[in-house]
């Protein structure tokens, strides 16, 4: 029990009052000046481990993110070249009806020959698509032509590389379609180059079986490689869409997890400043009255 | 049967020691604002009554008292709250030390902020994750390139502020000890000082404030203990259990702090637990270094993270077909840098797993980027290299955080102490003036008595004897 003051003690229990509501107002200031409540690992220090979690989490989505865009651009540019070489073995079987039924003069044959050919060159100009100046069905060697149109056929040697990128934790897809796979399906059929070669020759030199059969054969297996090769791209995209779609979720989620660990609550630091305003005018209110006055005002 | 006289010699006490009285008070108000005064009071007794018993005594009945004198100059001052002080306010000096020294590294880290190595790292992982999808371009490596010396600045700069916490901290440990050194000196003067007024039988009030003081401020600085030497009011002064300032034989033993923390006094080793010293020597030599401390934590980091990232580079392939090569190099965080291929040419970053997926191949790049998930044995911890830092962070949090409550606690504690002190030493204004005025009118009184005397005096030496004049 403390029954007596000595002079100094009451301005020096003032003075700590004093800045133990200035520290504490000086701390609300920075939170509201900078509208956040972690501003030092000691303000909240699992709060803050929290925060740079979700920080990184957030780096890792937006890598992915920027990824799987990426990807996505690749995919669509893939689609588009595969539509193109879709288009000419479509063109190609119906010029195999055409010119298989018999009905066509020598003439007829050997023009359709010429488009036959023609449409080989396409195969090659397809083949050769880019994107962004890397060539699409090059794989890992983006930056040679797959598709030698002199011979014509593929650039020796074949690159059958993957390239690959990860879209999700863990998740690593391969983008690309290699022009061996696009050329050459699996199986006995010889690649397109050659069934366009052959269905040519046969063109003319009139071999209207060979049209009717083994060229028809032929292309069908090449459409059906083709059609192959759009599902599964169709199908990356799609799996892309869905990854996307997941990241944003989980974007924002986390983003609002980030805000509501790292940001200030406003209305409450401003109840929580304001209340220490008035306690620090309060205090200054009362140190002002009780230290100017002392028994010597009043004794004459 | 007392004289005429007599009464003049008890009003002329009265006046004299009302006067030394207000003297007092004076001297009270006039330190009002001094530090480590302690307020003095005069201590009056009745001098000697007249008249002592004896065979052939003056004829009256009884004593009659002979006036006031004054019988000590008192201090009004309590040991014990004076230990309880010091305990305190050497438990304030650590837990201020360190929480002073880890703010300041608190808030040179810039975490959760843009350009902490939190953000550093999770650039870094991303630019490889940009590498593995452009893996010719040369913009892109260019953008690792840039990533991994950011990082790699970042590690350095962080180690370099540990370091200067470090040098912070040694430099101050060096006044402390030089401060400590200067103030037992002061000490063994003032116990000289104190000894000769003692020896004349006074009590020197001032210079035991003074020593009080000086001893204040050793007790700062670490635990100390007291002990009174002798009957002249000498004290021996014991720092961490040594004798720091001799009473008994005047003499002052040197304190001293070797670069690994210990502490000897006179060359003998001092256990100091407390005081700002001890909170300088754990933040230089357990908190800062020393084992399992920031620069370790930080160094086993940067190692990991060198040998992982480097393990996974060297397998892969680089766009000039270079296998084998690191990526970081140095031996820790404090030199942490590119390796010299990759800071030559970026083609030299391998982002390829064989020379046959050149140039546009990213498996390798893509393996790196996963290192960000996997989980290594840093140091005694299992983490991911990014939790890791986080965990670092977030001890580095916890240690500031507890420090500045320890420090904000700690002060409330010693300002009781400082009260209960006050309660006893310090000097209050009003009651001095109170004092002033009492004493004013006890001087008064006796002035008037003496008139009063002196009238009865004017009656018998002029007034006597003049009937019918």
């Amino acid at each position: 029990m403390i029954d007596r003051i000595g002079s100094q003690q009451m301005s020096r229990n003032f003075l700590a009052d004093l800045n133990r509501n200035q520290y504490d107002i000086a701390g609300l200031q920075r939170q509201l000046a900078t509208g956040k409540r972690l501003n030092n690992p000691s303000d909240d220090p699992i709060g803050v481990g929290i925060a740079l979690g979700i920080r990184d989490d957030l780096a890792s989505v937006e890598a992915w993110q920027r990824n799987i865009a990426d990807s996505q651009s690749w995919l669509s540019a893939t689609d588009n070249a595969l539509n193109g070489y879709q288009d000419i073995i479509q063109r190609a079987q119906e010029l195999a009806v055409q010119g298989g039924n018999g009905t066509l003069s020598a003439g007829g044959r050997l023009q359709l020959a010429t488009e036959v050919l023609a449409l080989r060159d396409q195969v090659v100009e397809t083949g050769n698509a880019s994107l962004g100046g890397r060539y699409l069905f090059g794989g890992t060697q983006t930056n040679r032509q797959p598709m030698d149109g002199s011979i014509p056929g593929l650039a020796a040697p074949v690159n059958t590389g993957v390239l690959t990128r990860e879209v999700a934790q863990g998740q690593v897809l391969s983008v690309n379609i290699t022009a061996d796979r696009l050329v050459d399906p699996a199986g006995a059929t010889p690649d397109i180059f050659q069934t366009l070669t052959d269905f040519a020759t046969a063109l003319q030199t009139g071999d209207l079986q060979a049209i009717s059969g083994t060229t028809m054969t032929e292309l069908d297996a090449h459409l059906d490689n083709v059609n192959r090769l759009r599902g599964e791209i169709g199908a990356k995209v799609n799996r892309l869409d869905l990854t996307e779609q997941r990241h944003s979720l989980d974007n924002i989620t986390r983003q609002q997890q980030q805000s509501e660990i790292e940001d200030t609550d406003i209305a409450e630091a401003i109840t929580n400043l304001k209340m220490r305003e008035t306690v620090l005018q309060a205090s200054m209110a009362v140190g002002a009255r009780t230290m100017q006055r002392s028994l010597v005002d009043f004794i004459s | 049967m007392p004289s005429t006289f007599f009464g003049l010699n008890t009003a002329l006490s009265g006046l004299l020691t009302n006067q030394r009285a207000l003297d007092t008070t004076n001297h009270n108000l006039a330190n009002l604002n001094t530090e480590g005064y302690t307020r003095q009071r005069v201590q009056m007794s009745t001098t000697l009554p007249y008249s002592q018993p004896g065979l052939n005594n003056a004829v009256a009945p009884g004593q009659i008292g002979t006036g006031v004198q004054i019988a000590e100059y008192a201090r009004l001052r309590d040991a014990y709250v004076d230990t309880q002080y010091r305990s305190q306010a050497a438990a304030l000096g650590q837990s201020e030390a360190r929480s002073t020294a880890l703010d300041q590294l608190n808030q040179l880290i810039d975490e959760p902020g843009d350009s902490g190595l939190t953000s550093l790292l999770g650039a870094f992982w991303g630019s490889w994750q940009s590498l593995s999808t452009n893996a010719d371009s040369p913009s892109v490596r260019e953008g690792v390139r840039s990533a991994g010396e950011a990082l790699a600045m970042g590690f350095r700069d962080t180690h370099a502020q540990l370091v200067q916490g470090q040098t912070e901290a040694s430099n101050r440990i060096g006044s402390t000890v030089a401060e400590a050194n200067l103030l037992a000196n002061q000490v063994n003067d003032l116990n000289q000082a104190i000894a000769k007024v003692v020896a004349v039988n006074k009590t020197p009030n001032d210079l035991l404030d003074q020593r009080d003081l000086v001893i204040d401020k050793i007790a700062k600085i670490g635990n100390v203990t007291l002990t009174p030497v002798g009957n002249l009011g000498r004290v021996t002064v014991a720092l961490g259990g040594q004798v720091l300032v001799n009473g008994a034989t005047d003499t002052t033993s040197a304190l001293a702090v070797d670069a690994a923390g210990n502490v000897t006094v006179g060359g003998a080793a001092a256990s100091v637990t407390d005081g700002s010293l001890r909170g300088l020597i754990d933040i230089r030599n357990t908190v800062i270094g020393g084992t399992g401390g920031y620069l370790e934590q930080l160094d086993n980091l940067v190692s990991s993270l060198m040998t992982e990232v480097n393990n996974r580079h060297a397998a892969g392939v680089g766009l000039d077909s270079s296998t084998g090569n690191a990526f970081f190099q140095g031996t820790g965080a404090a030199d942490i840098a590119l390796s010299a291929p990759v800071a030559a040419s970026t083609d030299a970053i391998a982002a390829a797993a064989a020379a046959g997926d050149l140039p546009a191949g990213g498996d390798a790049a893509v393996g790196l980027a996963q290192l960000k998930v996997v989980v290594l044995p840093i140091g005694t911890n299992s983490a991911t290299l990014d939790g890791y830092w986080a965990s670092m962070v977030s001890t580095l949090g916890v240690d500031t955080d507890q420090a500045q409550r320890l420090a904000r606690v700690q002060q409330t504690v010693l300002d009781v102490a400082q009260g209960r002190r006050d309660s006893t030493s310090g000097v209050n204004m009003d009651e001095e003036v109170a004092d002033m005025v009492r004493f004013q009118q006890s001087y008064n009184a006796a002035a008037r008595m003496i008139t009063t005397l002196d009238g009865m005096l004017e009656t018998i030496v002029n007034r006597m004897g003049m009937v019918g004049r």
